[in-house]
């Protein structure tokens, strides 16, 4: 299954998009705008929430996939 | 994959063993019907995940506010530098609050086909009288004369009964088989608007942590 996102580059001078994997992401892993080289990365703050939001999802996929 | 294996025997008037045999439409319609209730289940699953956990309800006005979490954004732009008058890099770091929605890798899962597998032998054939001529319709074409309606009892796999023994090669067994493949299809046309509109709105709000090196 193809998790890849795609955001667009919160650089306003830019017009590229940043592409990342939000599994990795909650891992700490960072993501750069192939155009302008900026990069994204998740707050601690925002690792739980995010974590617990995959998992749920995860968990709707496994019960809708049985 | 959903596998379902309906098989029996009993002699009831619809079952197609006596009287006019099984509505072969219905026999057909019936696991359609199931599987599109399957998917409609599916769907509605998702909507309400997607409501639940990457939005938030206003308990006053009902309405639904996508829930935001901050992200760390860090971006070099050449600049020129002031005292020198030579380009130099820039490096800021920033916050931006982004929707959670655009952080899942949301997809649909539906019922991608339905294969009704069944052998029957046609015991009746009805024609009833349609009855749609009564009003002429200028722009519609007329519906004329008889609809078919075929009837039939479901006869045991010609291919599995060539391996049975001669024993049970009498017995009534009726054999129909529904796979249901539920698989990932792409999202609404709505959900991908909603989507772009989203990622299309991020932008570094929060320059407090702006550092110039
Ligand atoms: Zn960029």
């Amino acid at each position: 299954m193809n998790t890849i996102q795609t955001i667009q580059c919160p650089n306003a001078e830019c017009h590229g998009t940043i592409q990342f994997d939000p599994y990795l992401l909650i891992q700490g892993k960072s993501f750069s705008c192939s155009t302008c080289n900026s990069v994204i990365s998740l707050n601690q703050e925002s690792k739980e929430v995010v974590k617990d939001t995959l998992e749920k999802f995860d968990e709707l996929k496994a019960q809708t996939k049985s | 994959m959903i596998n379902l294996k309906a098989a029996g025997g009993s002699s009831g008037p619809e079952s197609g063993f006596k009287g006019k045999g099984i509505d072969i439409a219905s026999l057909i319609g019936g696991p359609l019907i199931a599987a599109s209730e399957a998917n409609a289940m599916m769907l509605n699953k998702q909507a309400d995940f997607i409501l639940s956990t990457c939005f938030k309800e206003d308990p006053i006005t009902g309405n639904h506010a996508p829930i935001i979490v901050p992200i760390s954004f860090k971006r070099s732009i050449l600049i020129r530098d002031e005292e020198t008058d030579q380009p130099k890099l820039d490096t800021g770091e920033y916050t931006i609050e982004i929707p959670i929605i655009t952080l899942i890798p949301l997809n649909t899962l539906g019922v991608s086909s339905v294969d009704v597998d069944f052998e029957m032998e046609i015991v009746n054939q009805y024609e009833s009288n349609s009855t749609n001529s009564s009003q002429h319709s200028s722009s519609r074409p007329k519906s004329v004369g008889k609809t078919p309606k075929l009837y039939g009892k479901i006869s045991y796999d010609s291919k599995e009964a060539e391996s049975l023994k001669q024993a049970n090669r009498n017995m009534n067994r009726q054999k129909l088989k529904v796979n249901i493949h539920a698989q990932e299809i792409p999202l609404p046309d709505g959900m991908k608007t909603l989507l772009q509109l989203y990622t299309k709105s991020i932008i570094p709000n929060d320059k407090s942590n702006s550092s110039n090196s």
